[in-house]
C-alpha cells in the first residue's frame, strides 16, 4: 500500500537528513543518533495519546506492552511484533522478524554498520509511548541479521508511579492571610 | 484579585496567573452569548454545564484550570485539588477489584451541598475533572460523557500541536474555546 511506504521514504529522508546537517564531531560521539531518538519520542507521546483515546484502561504494565506489540506496531507499521518476552522484572524483548524500516535494505550483513541509525527513530517511538503512559523505560535495539531485529525495553520501576505520600496544602484564610499546613494524605501503595 | 501563593506547586503558579485573567475573558465573551440563551439551545450545542474544568496532569500539577468569574476561584481550585484524592482511591479499587471495570470515565467522584464534582483519567493518567451545579437537574449521565469525550479529543489534539512541549500549561486557543463552549456564561 502507498501509504506504507510514505512513512517509509520520509524516514529514510529525515536519517540523511539529521547526518547531512550534523556538525563537526557529532556523528562520532552519537549526537545524531541521540537527535532521532529524542525526535521519536516527541512522535511516541503524541501517537500514544491518540492510539490510547478509545481503548480500555489498561491493567498492568504487560497489558500495555501487548498494546504496543499489537495495535501500536500494526497500526504504525502494519504489522504485529513477531515475540514479545519478558524476565517479568521489567525487561521486554519485542522482536520483530521483517522490521519495516530495514526491509528494503538488505536481506542479510550487507549495510549491518548503518542499522543503528534506522533503528534510533523507533526506539525513541516505543520510549515515548510508555513514557506517556507512566512508564520510565530505556529502550534499545539489536540486529543481527536483517531485517530482523530486537527492541530491549528496561522498565525503571517505581519512578513514575503516583508518590506514596501526597502533601496537601491547605489554605486557610486567617485575618486574610493564607497558612499552609501539610498533613499527608491517603497513601497508597504501589 | 491578588495573586495567592499557589496551593500546587511551584509549577502551577503560571496557571494560576492564567486563570485570573481568563474571567476577563469570560465575562467579555459571556455577555453576547447569553442574551441569546434560547438560541442556544435550538442550535443544540453542547450543554453548558460545567462550573469548572481542570485538567490535571500524571505528576499532578495542574496543565489547565478554569472556573467561572463569580464565585470565589479558590474555592473551586481546592475543590479540584481534594478530588484527586478520590480519583486515586477510584483507580486503585478498579485496579484491585477482580470487576473487569475498563472504562476511562469516573462517573461522579463526590457531591458536596452546591456541587457535584465528575471525573475521567486517560490511559496516559492525565485527569479531567468537572465540577457542576448541583441544581441543574436536567442533567444527565450521557451528557457528562460525550462533555468529557469532547475533552480528552481536544487535548489530544493540543498533545499532537508541534508548538506545544508536554508538560506545559496549555495555552491553545481552540481548547480554549472548547471549554468556554462546555462552561455556564454567566453576563
Amino acid at each position: 500500500m502507498a501509504d506504507e511506504a510514505l512513512f517509509l521514504l520520509l524516514h529514510n529522508e529525515m536519517v540523511s537528513g539529521v547526518y547531512k546537517s550534523a556538525e563537526q564531531g557529532e556523528v562520532e560521539n552519537g549526537r545524531c543518533i541521540t537527535k532521532l531518538e529524542n525526535m521519536g519520542f516527541r512522535v511516541g507521546q503524541g501517537l500514544i495519546e491518540r492510539f490510547t483515546k478509545d481503548t480500555a484502561r489498561f491493567k498492568d504494565e504487560l497489558d500495555i506492552m501487548k498494546f504496543i506489540c499489537k495495535d501500536f506496531w500494526t497500526t504504525v507499521f502494519k504489522k504485529q511484533i513477531d515475540n514479545l518476552r519478558t524476565n517479568h522484572q521489567g525487561i521486554y524483548v519485542l522482536q520483530d522478524n521483517k522490521f519495516r524500516l530495514l526491509t528494503q535494505m538488505s536481506a542479510g550483513k550487507q549495510y549491518l554498520e548503518h542499522a543503528s541509525k534506522y533503528l534510533a527513530f523507533t526506539c525513541g517511538l516505543i520510549r515515548g509511548g510508555l513514557s506517556n503512559l507512566g512508564i520510565k523505560s530505556i529502550v534499545t535495539a539489536e540486529v543481527s541479521s536483517m531485517p530482523a531485529c530486537k527492541f530491549q525495553g528496561t522498565m525503571q520501576k517505581g519512578v513514575t508511579d503516583t508518590p506514596n505520600k501526597m502533601f496537601r496544602w491547605i489554605l486557610c484564610h486567617r485575618n486574610g492571610r493564607l497558612r499552609r499546613l501539610t498533613k499527608p494524605n491517603i497513601i497508597l501503595k504501589t | 484579585m491578588p495573586l495567592i501563593p499557589s496551593l500546587w506547586e511551584s509549577k502551577a503558579n503560571r496557571s494560576l496567573e492564567f486563570s485570573c485573567l481568563r474571567p476577563a475573558l469570560g465575562a467579555g465573551a459571556g455577555s453576547c452569548v447569553t442574551s441569546g440563551g434560547s438560541r442556544d439551545a435550538a442550535r443544540a450545542g453542547p450543554p453548558k454545564l460545567a462550573v469548572c474544568i481542570a485538567v490535571i496532569a500524571k505528576e499532578n500539577y495542574p496543565f489547565y484550570i478554569r472556573s467561572t468569574p463569580t464565585e470565589n476561584e479558590l474555592k473551586f481550585h481546592y475543590m479540584v485539588h481534594t478530588s484527586l484524592d478520590v480519583v486515586d482511591e477510584k483507580i486503585s479499587a478498579m485496579a484491585k477489584a477482580l470487576v473487569d471495570q475498563r472504562e476511562l470515565y469516573l462517573d461522579l467522584l463526590y457531591p458536596t451541598e452546591d456541587y457535584k464534582v465528575y471525573g475521567y483519567v486517560t490511559n496516559s493518567k492525565v485527569k479531567f475533572v468537572m465540577v457542576v451545579d448541583s441544581s441543574n437537574t436536567a442533567l444527565r449521565d450521557n451528557e457528562i460523557r460525550s462533555m468529557f469525550r469532547k475533552l480528552h479529543n481536544s487535548y489530544t489534539d493540543v498533545m499532537c500541536n508541534p508548538f506545544y512541549n508536554p508538560g506545559d500549561c496549555i495555552q491553545s486557543r481552540a481548547f480554549d474555546n472548547m471549554v468556554t463552549s462546555m462552561m455556564i456564561q454567566v453576563c
